[in-house]
């Protein structure tokens, strides 16, 4: 049947293959490494790790001729960390190293980034400088805010500005309120004569409430 | 937006300078150690960036100041760019006069045989490519055709090209993959190139080999200080990355 065939075509490029042999077979040896950022603005950044802008794409996110912009060595990329049990780290991107009048003028131009999603992904590059594969997506997260520092210099020094975004992985942002408040007050407020909530008070973290005699 | 056109060249025969040095740097990471401690490594900058230097430059009269003085005015804070001439006349592909490499012929008069009210005429460059294939952006290979070369492209020469929008980039080729010699004067070369190409060429864009040309700027946190020693003389050294 030829849906069922189509449906296994599909699974296997998401599982069995995730990584592509090719880009396996030449990360056995040395070899030039690329690694692809792509923040989903409006319009979309792409930026990767090398100097030249490269004509690449993630597999039917990234259309056609898309091309990622050389980040060069401004581009720091951190320790990435999955998010287990509820639990990771805030990352930060950044770009080091640029003149103070071009970061503010970035900070002036740039779309609105919260919430976007970011995408890590790397594949490897053939001797001649080209992808071997589309890149292969291995982080996820989501952007919040940009942070923006600028150190002390010595005179004879150029001042620098580095610009970060800060982003979380998985769906784990910081700026999500608490889903519910139990209080007493909250609830009568609804429900003038519901006592549901008067007893939340005692209801603390390590905590053994004693059921209510009322 | 940075501009990469239309820039001014910097003067090097002017600046005199007593060493200098081109490369295209890299940047490797180590991987994974075997029993010996070897690693594999991980080169991420996908391919390198130019950087130059002219070294223990020399200047003594006034205008040799003066021009010092533009390039550290134009140049300091790192955000405005220049031309940077390689300068490769001696081991380039040139035509050889008593065993001196030509890059250039001088002298060259109108066609009505007369030259310049100062008796110089025109120069030209003795060598120069053509691209005889499209290539796209980033690409690692390049295909051209070689007018008036001294001997063969063997090992490694610099050359440049004019880009639209990116101006003068510099290459130089790590192999020949294949020579097609159907005209024996001016051999289609098929190169492996490094670094990448930094924007898309069509063919019948031209390739210069005669002092090879790449914008660039101060590598971040280098300035140009205006320093005079004793009997106004000044040494200075002049550090560049390519620009992006």
């Amino acid at each position: 049947m030829g849906w069922m065939d189509d449906l296994a075509d599909q699974i296997g490029s998401y599982s069995s293959e995730y990584v592509p042999s090719e880009v396996i077979e030449t990360m056995a040896s040395s070899h030039l490494l690329g690694i692809f950022l792509r923040l989903d603005t409006n319009p979309a950044l792409h930026i990767w790790m090398g100097v030249n802008d490269i004509p690449a794409g993630f597999d039917s996110i990234d259309e056609e001729g898309t091309v990622y912009l050389g980040g060069g060595r401004l581009l720091n990329v951190p320790t990435l960390e999955v998010l287990v049990n509820g639990q990771s780290d805030s990352v930060e991107f950044g770009i080091a190293g640029i003149d103070p009048a071009t970061a503010q003028k970035v900070l002036d131009e740039m779309p609105p980034v919260r919430g976007r999603d970011i995408r890590i992904g790397l594949t490897t590059l053939d001797d001649h400088y080209q992808p071997t594969a589309s890149p292969v997506a291995i982080w996820g997260g989501t952007a919040s805010h940009v942070t923006e520092t600028s150190e002390v210099v010595k005179e004879t020094e150029n001042a620098t500005t580095a610009i970060s975004l800060a982003s979380v992985s998985g769906n784990n942002t910081r700026s999500r309120a608490s889903a519910s408040l139990w209080s007493s007050a909250h609830q009568k407020a609804l429900y003038p004569t519901d006592l549901f909530c008067d007893g939340t008070s005692r209801l603390a973290r390590g905590v053994a409430p004693v059921w209510p005699n009322y | 937006m940075a501009r990469y056109t239309d820039l001014p060249t910097l003067f090097v025969d002017f600046l005199k300078p007593g060493k200098m040095s081109f490369d295209v740097k890299g940047g490797g990471i180590d991987s994974g150690r075997n029993g010996l401690g070897e690693s594999i490594s991980i080169e991420m900058t996908g391919g390198g960036m130019m950087v130059a230097s002219y070294e223990n430059c020399f200047a003594q009269s006034p205008e040799e100041h003066e021009y010092g003085n533009f390039v550290a005015a134009r140049m300091n804070g790192s955000f405005r760019f220049i031309n940077v001439p390689i300068l490769s006349d001696w081991m380039g592909p040139f035509p050889t006069t008593n065993g001196i490499p030509q890059p250039t012929i001088s002298g060259i008069p109108h066609s009505d045989g007369s030259k310049f009210s100062d008796a110089s005429g025109y120069s030209q460059a003795t060598v120069y490519g053509t691209v005889t294939e499209d290539a796209p952006l980033n690409a690692g290979t390049l295909k051209m055709q070689l007018f008036g070369a001294g001997r063969k492209l063997r090992w490694s020469d610099w050359f440049s090209i004019y880009h639209p929008t990116k101006g003068w980039r510099a290459y130089r080729y790590w192999e020949v993959d294949d020579i097609d010699e159907t005209d024996p004067d001016s051999p289609i070369y098929m190169i492996s190139i490094a670094p990448a190409l930094r924007e898309a060429v069509s063919a019948g864009d031209r390739v210069e080999f005669a002092r090879p040309r790449c914008v660039m700027k101060f590598p971040t946190g280098f300035t140009l200080p205006w320093e005079v020693e004793g009997f106004w003389r000044s040494n200075p050294t002049i550090q560049f990355v390519e620009a992006f």
